[in-house]
């Protein structure tokens, strides 16, 4: 009797929205007037609706269709892992643009619990995203195989990760604009 | 509502139950008789070892031959299930602990080994039988609100004659043995030769 077990994973929870067509609809309201820039600290990588991150697009331009569906969505990862889920606050959101050779360097979201982002416009070859070991002394062991986990998703998705875990997205090679909304979630610790 | 969680990057752990094991059993019984176990200086009072200095190699100087062919096979199964072609190993060290009442081992890894490994060659079925257990070797699955439910220690369920494969790197310890009768594990450390299969198959095995 012989046996593997797989232990330590982390997970990456991936879904298609529910109420496509309405979360579409907001979210075009919102692309449409947005001077999106570049970020000057990052080089040529992508272009952002704003560059620092502080602040908070779903919250500022109410997109509550999202922020609904959004909720269901977080309940369901959490039921899964066991964790009970407790009130949550969206910290940050914005959207990221990635017009021709755009790409977005391996990076992480700190100390986000969840870290998530919704297809809003995308396509094949416009730039896969891809995860990164959270084990380097795994990537740097002969016997172990841990390249970079590359996802083809499609308009229309939703990924949810924990904020450790690093990741990027591969140069858009395509004409096509490629949008998507990337956003922050930080659990309530503190309960009146 | 559909949807899909995927585990990425978890560790592999091999579990077998040796095939010899009568012999396996007597092979390690004949040595054990003969060596006179102690504490590592370095470490306090954790546990007993056949060579606290970690120096010897106990498979060579007892002429453990049954195990280490059977170990072999595992290996081979272990290393399969990772894509690794093997065309070769050897031992780095090894040795045995030995657990009396009030004796544990602390949280470790095993360094720059490519895999590390236990045999069980006297466990207790009775509760307080020191446990080994793994903790996980992502610090951030450990100290993130959500990550800690599905991080922290995960306990090895140990049997007689059951052979634990794991890497090198992979933190682990043993509870405290809290009863009279001794535990008795032999541990080793081992260097592999191969490489990895080409991307494509790596990836059909992975998928």
């Amino acid at each position: 009797m012989t046996s593997i077990a797989e232990l330590f994973g982390t997970p990456l929870y991936r879904s298609k929205v529910n109420n496509y067509d309405e979360i579409q609809k907001e979210f075009s309201y919102v692309v449409k007037d947005i001077p999106f820039e570049k970020n000057p600290y990052y080089g040529q990588d992508n272009y952002l609706s704003h560059g620092d991150f502080n602040r908070n697009i779903i919250k500022e331009c109410m997109l509550l269709k999202f922020e609904e569906e959004l909720k269901s969505h977080v309940e369901l990862f959490c039921d899964n892992l066991n964790f009970k889920s407790r009130s949550y606050s969206i910290r940050n959101s914005w959207i990221a643009k990635f017009e021709k050779g755009n790409y977005a360097h391996i990076h992480d979201h700190g100390s986000s619990d969840i870290s998530g982002v919704y297809y809003y416009k995308k396509c094949d070859n416009d730039g896969n995203i891809f995860f990164q070991s959270p084990v380097p002394q795994s990537e740097s062991s002969m016997c172990f195989w841990n390249p970079h986990f590359e996802l083809s998703v499609e308009q229309g998705e939703l990924l949810l990760f924990p904020g450790y875990l690093k990741h990027g997205i591969h140069v858009n090679e395509t004409e096509e604009t490629r949008i998507s909304f990337s956003f922050d979630i930080s659990f309530i610790r503190v309960v009146d | 509502m559909k949807y899909a969680i995927k585990d990425l990057y978890p560790t592999p752990v091999y579990f077998g139950l040796v095939e010899d094991k009568d012999e396996i059993q007597k092979e390690f019984s004949d040595c054990i008789g003969e060596i006179d176990f102690k504490y590592s200086k370095s470490f306090g009072q954790t546990h007993h070892l056949s060579d606290p200095t970690f120096k010897e190699h106990l498979f060579e100087k007892y002429k453990i031959k049954k195990f280490v062919d059977e170990l072999q096979k595992h290996l081979g199964a272990y290393m399969s299930h990772m894509g690794f072609q093997l065309s070769g190993f050897s031992f780095e060290s090894s040795w045995i602990s030995l657990y009396r009442k009030g004796d544990y081992a602390h949280v470790h890894h095993h360094g720059g080994v490519d895999i590390s490994g236990a045999y069980y060659h006297k466990i207790n079925k009775e509760e307080g039988d020191g446990q080994f257990f793994f903790t996980s070797p992502n610090l951030a699955l450990d100290t993130s609100l959500m990550g800690k439910k599905f991080g922290g220690r995960i306990p090895v369920p140990a049997e007689e004659g059951a052979l634990l494969l794991f890497p090198g790197w992979l933190p682990h310890g043993v509870e405290t043995h809290q009863i009279d009768s001794e535990r008795i594990v032999i541990s080793f450390n081992i260097l592999v030769q191969g490489k990895m299969m080409d991307e494509e198959m790596l990836s059909k095995l992975y998928k």
